[in-house]
């Protein structure tokens, strides 16, 4: 008796003990799930650290990329990891086939770059058995032929390759960032919250989630092209009837003008849209180039590129590369004064075309594709047509790079200009309004160059300044202050931008001075009148000594200089003092 | 010993009850986090890489190995990545920004985690978490079993190898008994020239951090390293190069603590193993001895023993 009730306590303890601990991981087990997905994607990122690099670069210069087959909006959810295509191997190995191997003609014998041939959208299966019943079957011929075959298994072009999931974990970058680092988006992750469930307002999707849809959409694809000005050159130098085989003009505008003894200017041919032809950006481009580029060839004239990674390089020549290019003449006015409306209540805004188009890299630098004044699509209002962003957002919107003041902004950023900008404010600032508005073209025309500071002020400025205030451990430090204000003249002086925006005389005092620019010595207030020596709580104004090392380290850092020119240590800008010194001075 | 009907199921419930007493929820995930606990925000693109904050950080602690002052210069410190150490609660890294040119400095100490692994490992809780955000550590209550090295996500705990009789884990106190209670903020805040350290109320700190992120576009990346990283820390970074590239480790958003501790409390709560254990073997033994002594007596007729 006694033994059995013994064992049963035992074995009944035993069995609430492990009871609980079932229930413990039962409760956990989402918080299981969330660490599992933690530590597999630190793993595999671990894993794929040392071959993160696109893996196929074949003894060529170009890198061949694989293109991941997922096409979201007809397949929505994949049943299988998606294929990594790589067209350029097949291309190259299916050379002496051609290019309708797999893409159809069109009736003017014109290469359609769709694919597969018989493509049919009906219905996800229907696509899916187009592209299963196309690729298995050329490659089975292949193989049967005794030729290099492809895969024909499932599991052989669905695999979960290393780029996909680097892609699929990979925390969001930096870069991303500067695409839409506007006012609303702050930063993703403060709306794309973990778990989804937090994020319904960012339409439930978590950061992880939603990273890899807008990664699908940028960098699944090849690196875009870009039509620069040296492209455009050597094609207009090189085919005799130019504009015609890319730009469109309507027959009726073309009658027009030849009625009036006109040939079409570069402006007409730009305004002009192909309604007829509906093709994407995406299609037209490879239907344009490539088709020409292959007949080309066919005749044996010197044509274009023909594979992928030959156009889309994923490098782009810089300002400075096509300094020597001759610009499109547009037949635009050099110098224009940008004004909406005769009698609008901000003044006109004067615009120096040509010196624009000298530095940027080609028109879409400014006019996105379709190369028209930003009026047409950016209506006062907004329209669909420019993507709902009124005309005054398109000029001012400091988190674009297409606007006036955000692409200003990203020139603000280079060294030389950094060092004083950094700490200002940037985008539009309250008053500035005139700076751009001024109403009048004369103002382009002034060479505004900045008079030596010396000159500004013969009598009260300091040749050399010594701070002292905070002076304890270290020698008071000497600040070669008319030097400084030398440099920066120099550097204002140099660039063009900043000849027309540095209106005052006095502007660089403003880069440390940044109340503002100062007219008299005894405007300028003391530093510490704000910058209090003790920290005071609650405040985001830093002390003196801060204040005095972010402005001068700061600058510094900023524009990268040298450390004899702009020390970034500290004895570089005040010596040491000895041991009794500091003593003393306690 | 006769056992009821009663004292089994007294006894039954006795155990269950102690059971469910504990390890309901994490110790970690118990503690309260107070809103108005203090935190620092790390600026990381103001450092200039001085090394004034590990000056400070030595001369106001003084368990840790004096330093001569000129030791904080010398630059050839930053050829290696440094960790914390027995000799250092804090040191500056510097990395290679990806252009290259600018070199990019990090000043490292413990993060004072809002649910820090290193009090739920520690078997004699030498570890404690302030209300005011600081981790502390207890030398008297330390039995140098380590497990808080092997548990904190970031590895500071550092170990006192070479002291045989009395060694101690060292890491950052948040000065918490040298100037927290005070009302003072950290030796190494303090002594920063260049402002890069913000001490503050931590919900106040994040907002600051937000501020900065948004009012200089490009500047920083869009993210404050230790808001949500391991449930949130006290030290929260922001930082003009990614997080990775800089040093600190890519963690989830989790407790650490709070997956293992269910498990391991419930499981060591009131010594049941080593309870179970023995109760079980002394079962054993009982049942095995009583069966021996059963073979070797002879029942009589009537079932009774002789």
């Amino acid at each position: 008796m006694n033994k059995k009730w013994l064992a049963l306590v035992v074995m009944a303890s035993f069995c609430i003990c492990l009871g609980i601990i079932g229930k413990k991981s039962g409760v956990s087990s989402e918080e299981v799930a969330v660490d599992a997905v933690v530590q597999e994607s630190g793993i595999t990122e671990e894993t794929l650290a040392p071959d993160v690099q696109p893996p196929a670069v074949e003894k060529k210069e170009l890198p061949e990329r694989p293109r991941f087959i997922t096409l979201p909006e007809l397949f929505k959810e994949l049943e299988r990891a998606p294929v990594q295509f790589n067209h350029d191997r097949h291309a190259r190995t299916l050379e002496k086939d051609g290019c309708t191997l797999c893409h159809p003609k069109n009736e003017d014998e014109k290469l359609l770059f769709t694919f597969p041939k018989e493509r049919d959208e009906s219905d996800k299966d229907a696509l899916m058995n187009s592209y299963h019943d196309t690729c298995i079957a050329c490659h089975q011929e292949k193989t049967g032929a005794g030729e290099k075959g492809g895969p024909v298994t499932c599991g052989e072009c669905h695999v979960i390759g290393e780029e996909y999931l680097k892609r699929e974990y990979l925390p969001v970058m930096p870069e991303y960032y500067e695409v839409l680092r506007d006012t609303y988006h702050k930063d993703c992750i403060s709306c794309h919250q973990e778990p989804a469930k937090a994020a319904e307002d960012a339409g439930g999707l978590d950061w992880k989630a939603f990273y890899v849809k807008e990664r699908a959409l940028t960098e699944d694809a090849w690196p875009k092209v870009l039509f620069d000005y040296l492209i455009h050159d050597k094609h207009s130098k090189t085919l005799e009837e130019k504009c015609e085989l890319c730009h469109y003009i309507s027959p009726e505008r073309k009658a027009q003008l030849a009625a009036e003894g006109k040939e079409p200017a570069c402006k007409d041919w730009l305004k002009e849209i192909d309604e007829n032809n509906s093709l994407t950006e995406e299609e037209s481009a490879h239907f344009r180039c490539l088709n020409c580029h292959f007949e080309r060839k066919e005749r044996n004239e010197k044509g274009g590129p023909l594979y992928c990674n030959e156009c889309h390089t994923g490098t782009e020549r810089t300002i400075e590369e096509m300094a020597d290019v001759s610009r499109q003449d547009c037949e635009q006015e050099e110098k224009i004064l940008i004004m909406i409306e005769e009698g609008s209540r901000a003044k006109g805004v004067p615009f120096n075309h040509k010196g624009h188009q000298d530095k940027t890299r080609s028109c879409q630098d400014c006019h996105h594709q379709t190369i028209r004044p930003c009026i047409e699509c950016h209506s006062v209002e907004g329209c669909e047509e420019g993507d709902g962003i009124t005309l005054a957002e398109a000029y001012h919107e400091a988190s674009s790079p297409w606007s006036c003041i955000g692409c200003h902004e990203i020139e603000k950023k280079k060294a030389d200009c950094a060092g004083c900008h950094h700490r200002l404010k940037g985008g539009l600032v309250e008053s500035s309004c005139g700076t751009c508005h001024t109403g009048e073209r004369a103002s382009l025309e002034a060479a505004r160059k900045l008079p030596d500071p010396k000159d500004l002020f013969p009598e009260d400025l300091e040749d050399e300044l010594e701070i002292k205030v905070l002076e304890n451990e270290y020698q008071p430090s000497k600040v070669k202050h008319l030097q400084i204000l030398r440099k920066l003249t120099d550097i204002s002086n140099e660039s063009k931008l900043a000849q027309h925006f540095h209106v005052e005389e006095n502007t660089v005092c403003a880069g440390c001075h940044h109340l503002g620019p100062l007219e008299k010595r005894a405007q300028v207030p003391s530093c510490a009148t704000c910058h209090t020596v003790r920290k005071e709580p609650e405040s985001a104004t830093p002390t003196l000594l801060g204040a005095y090392h972010q402005q001068c380290l700061g600058c510094h850092k900023q524009m990268g200089g040298k450390e004899e020119d702009m020390p970034q240590t500290c004895t570089g800008c005040h010596e040491e003092k000895k041991e009794t010194q500091v003593q003393a001075v306690k | 010993m006769k056992t009821s009907r009663r004292t089994f199921l007294q006894s039954t419930a006795g155990i269950a009850g102690l059971l469910l007493l504990g390890g309901r929820k994490s110790e970690a995930s118990r503690l309260q986090v107070n809103p108005d606990q203090y935190g620092v925000l790390v600026d990381t693109t103001r450092c200039v890489g001085c090394r004034n904050c590990e000056k400070a950080c030595n001369e106001i602690n003084e368990d840790l190995p004096r330093r001569p002052a000129e030791w904080f210069k010398d630059e050839t410190v930053f050829k290696e990545k440094r960790r914390m150490d027995y000799g250092a609660y804090t040191v500056v890294n510097r990395c290679e920004s990806e252009s290259g040119s600018k070199p990019y400095f990090t000043k490292f100490q413990c993060m004072h985690c809002l649910y820090p692994a290193c009090v739920s490992a520690c078997i004699v809780g030498a570890f404690t978490r302030e209300p005011n955000g600081a981790v502390i550590y207890d030398a008297w209550k330390c039995i140098g079993c380590r497990y808080c090295m092997a548990a904190c996500p970031f590895q500071v705990p550092a170990y006192e190898f070479g002291n045989v009789l009395t060694p101690q884990v060292r890491k950052c106190t948040f000065c918490f008994q040298t100037r927290l209670v005070k009302g003072g903020v950290p030796a190494c805040v303090e002594s920063c020239p260049m402002e890069v350290m913000t001490f503050g109320k931590r919900t106040d700190l994040i907002m600051l951090g937000r501020e900065r992120i948004r009012s200089s576009p490009g500047q920083y990346v869009p993210h404050i390293y230790g808001e949500q990283e391991v449930g949130g820390t006290s030290w929260l970074y922001i930082s003009g190069m990614p997080f990775e590239a800089a040093g600190f480790p890519a963690l989830g958003y989790h407790p650490a603590p709070g997956f293992t501790e269910p498990i391991q409390h419930t499981i060591f709560k009131w010594f049941l193993p080593p309870i179970g254990l023995y109760a079980t073997l002394g079962g054993v033994m009982w049942y095995l001895r009583n069966r021996k002594k059963g073979k070797n007596s002879n029942p009589d007729v009537n079932g009774r023993e002789s």
